[in-house]
């Protein structure tokens, strides 16, 4: 290839590095957008071609197509958000009774299935378990398959909810450790050190994922945001 | 024409050119345009997210392959896009049967 030809097949890898830096969400989304724009390109430029332009006017003329890198990622926004938000959510909820079975297992009264209000006693966080997975299954719902029935809820809201409830499990964690802390000073109770070892790990782990994956989503919010605003402004 | 009149209708029209046949999002963007003979020259960045939230509905699904070296992304219609489609051909009707019932309708010119 001539050091012309390559210089100018650079333009659409230009381009295409560009909206990937400018795509938010999560990495597999973003680099199936990029795939997709990719090949897009790739077809408005064999067409501009066919129709008699050089291959450098041809490249030109599909990436004015297209349009600004960062106008098309503010284009691909609304759905990299909701992606984010959905997948935030069903990681919390997969990874609910992976860690809930510990809990369970570790504090849950004997025979705690005749009396649940002794597991409630034992294990407080179970009303906002309840929350966070009602209130997870309704944004997946209402931003899934389901919207052909159900009422769509927004991107920004959408991901505003994934926040909330992955605060919520936070909560969720940060209390059941407190709980257990408690516990062993006012109690001092036999539990099988390897089955206490592991809950708490559990949770930690969990708790780790979450504020980062929260952290994420803010940040997410925040970009979508500001970059939306930079593009009306100069419209 | 004003992209604003064609934005409720979009993915009406999306699914009509997917009931062709499974397409790659750039096909879509020409089919609609040739179709409408020009009427409809959507800006490309505006095809892909509609596309993608009509799969996330359910409507479309997708399926990627490797052409020439490249990744490529091909839609096509679901059944319950086939239902959907039809269900907005009929709204479709009713609507454009009543406004050109009201627009075709003469203004009584005022002589004196």
């Amino acid at each position: 290839m001539t050091s012309q030809a390559a210089a100018h097949e650079s333009e659409l890898d230009t381009y295409l590095a560009e909206l990937a830096a400018a795509l938010p969400g999560p990495r597999r989304r973003r680099n199936a957008v990029v795939n997709e724009v990719a090949d897009g390109l790739s077809e408005a430029t064999r067409q501009h071609s066919a129709q008699g332009l050089t291959a450098h006017q041809a490249r030109q003329a599909a990436i004015a197509e297209f349009g600004p890198p960062e106008q098309l990622a503010v284009g691909f926004a609304d759905e990299l958000t909701v992606a984010s938000a959905r997948q935030a959510i069903a990681a919390l909820l997969a990874t609910g009774p992976v860690v809930g079975i510990w809990w369970l297992l570790l504090l849950a009264p004997a025979a705690w299935w005749q009396q649940p209000y002794g597991l409630w006693t034992a294990i407080p966080a179970i009303p906002l378990v309840g929350v966070v997975v009602l209130s997870g299954l309704t944004v997946l719902a209402t931003t899934g398959q389901l919207t052909r029935w159900l009422p769509e809820t927004t991107p920004t809201r959408a991901l505003a909810l994934a926040v909330r409830l992955s605060t919520a499990c936070i909560a969720v964690d940060l209390t059941m450790l407190l709980v257990l802390v408690a516990r062993a000073l006012t109690d001092q109770p036999a539990w099988p050190p390897l089955l206490a070892a592991a809950t708490v790990t559990a949770s930690l782990t969990r708790l780790a994922c979450t504020i980062h994956a929260t952290h994420r989503l803010r940040r997410h919010g925040e970009r979508s945001t500001i970059r939306k605003r930079l593009l009306a402004r100069h419209a | 024409m004003r992209p604003e009149i064609l934005k409720g209708h979009l993915d009406a029209l999306l699914l009509a050119v997917l009931e062709e046949g499974e397409q790659h999002g750039y096909a879509v963007l020409e089919a609609l345009r040739a179709t409408s003979r020009g009427t409809f020259d959507l800006p490309t960045g505006t095809i892909y997210p509609a596309l993608h939230r009509l799969e996330r509905s359910g409507l479309i699904d997708s399926s990627w392959d490797t052409v020439n070296g490249r990744r490529r992304r091909t839609y096509r219609l679901t059944p319950a896009g086939a239902k959907a489609l039809d269900a907005e051909r009929t709204t479709w009707s009713q609507f454009s049967t009543a406004v050109t019932a009201v627009l075709g309708t003469p203004t009584l010119a005022t002589g004196t």
